[in-house]
């Protein structure tokens, strides 16, 4: 019978922590990296954070995300944002994330029913008006509720 | 100790006379504004009844706005709103209050707290909105720089924080509309109400400079420091 000495089960342990340790900062590094490279999932590249979105992932032509429960289907939240707004027409993108409604409060799991915006309007501070033509408005839909949050549009 | 403490309580009970005292004296009605307009369509840029000022260092800007519902006709989609504002320059703005508009969906007349925030945005500042608070009622709107964002806060809660931030170089607190066939918030005999307008720099808030305007058709009064009335003259 071959008796390992403690030395040689600690040299295997430290051995056994680097390489974890190593995969670890590996796969955090390459998270970071794919993170920082993911185009929007908004059309028009709108930075998630500015409307305080996190985990946002574009479903509108796949399956939910994995692991969600939503217990508002789809179609109903579509309905419920559309009917909050006004819009008649069908929304150009649905996006499963997590978004609290105010920032002293914690995050929830939403639909964003993304609509076409029309029109343009004058915007920014006095004497310097700008003439914007926005791209989009979404509409936050709490996937369990289906309470409107609030909305944003860029 | 005791003594000081007596006139710290004592300062906390006036405060808050003076604040019941000209809170009052903000009317609450809900009722829509009846207005004649004689003075045709004309799609402006924008007409406002405003307090601007240019403040170095200045990072916060605050007041108790009434929430106010304005006839809209909505001859100009761009909307009226009464709003507190930071800014720096053409491109650079972050401004946070109430708008009647159509600006989320052409046809669709709403009201709502809108956060806008623009940092050379190239034409596409971000809009945050969240159901309106009921009308009659006197909202705390606040803008506050941060390094990282601009802080959006209504009835002294954190809303949102909006990046990238710009150094901001002064304020702006106003009443606006972008048409002459749109109601200038407040009428004749319910003016909209501003109080406790304030800017805050070198380490504390300051009453913020009187409101006014150059156009014939709106009316304005400022009755305390950093409190402002508006009214449209051909609304009551």
């Amino acid at each position: 019978m071959h008796v390992r000495g403690p030395e040689v089960i600690l040299r295997r342990a430290l051995v056994a922590l680097a390489i974890g340790a190593a995969a670890t900062a590996i796969w955090v590094v390459g998270t970071l990296a794919a993170d920082a490279t993911k185009p929007s999932p908004f059309v028009g590249a709108l930075d998630p954070s500015q409307v305080m979105v996190s985990a946002p992932v574009d479903v509108t032509n796949g399956p939910n995300v994995p692991g969600s429960h939503p217990q508002v289907g789809r179609d109903e939240a579509i309905k419920i944002a559309a009917d909050y707004i006004g819009a008649t027409e069908s929304p150009l993108q649905l996006v499963q994330a997590l978004a609290p409604r105010i920032a002293a409060e914690p995050p929830r799991s939403v639909w964003i029913v993304v609509f076409k915006a029309y029109g343009s309007v004058y915007v920014g501070p006095a004497g310097q008006q700008q003439l914007w033509q926005p791209i989009a408005n979404g509409v936050l839909v709490d996937d369990q509720t289906g309470e409107v949050l609030r909305g944003f549009e860029y | 100790m005791e003594l000081n403490a007596h006139y710290a309580s004592a300062r906390r009970l006036a405060l808050s006379v003076v604040m019941v005292v000209t809170l009052s004296t903000m009317a609450t009605g809900s009722a829509l504004a009846s207005c004649s307009f004689n003075r045709g369509v004309d799609h402006f840029t924008a007409h406002r009844v405003i307090a601007v000022q240019t403040v170095s260092g200045v990072t916060k800007v605050k007041s108790t706005i009434s929430e106010y519902d304005p006839v809209y006709t909505a001859a100009n989609t761009t909307g009226t709103n009464s709003t507190v504002l930071l800014s720096n320059s053409t491109s650079t703005w972050a401004q946070f209050g109430w708008f009647k508009s159509q600006i989320i969906t052409p046809g669709v007349t709403a009201r709502n707290s809108i956060a806008q925030m623009c940092n050379n945005c190239g034409g596409h500042p971000v809009n945050n909105w969240w159901p309106a608070q009921p009308i009659g009622n006197q909202t705390i709107y606040e803008v506050d720089y941060g390094a990282t964002g601009f802080g959006f806060y209504r009835n002294g809660q954190l809303l949102i924080t909006v990046g990238p931030s710009f150094v901001p170089s002064n304020y702006q607190i106003f009443s606006e509309t972008h048409d002459l066939q749109d109601q200038m918030p407040g009428g004749t005999v319910l003016n909209e109400f501003f109080r406790f307008s304030q800017y805050f720099s070198a380490g504390g808030w300051h009453n913020a400079t009187p409101i006014g305007t150059t156009e014939p058709y709106y009316g304005y009064n400022n009755p305390l420091g950093g409190g402002y009335d508006v009214w449209d003259k051909s609304c009551t």
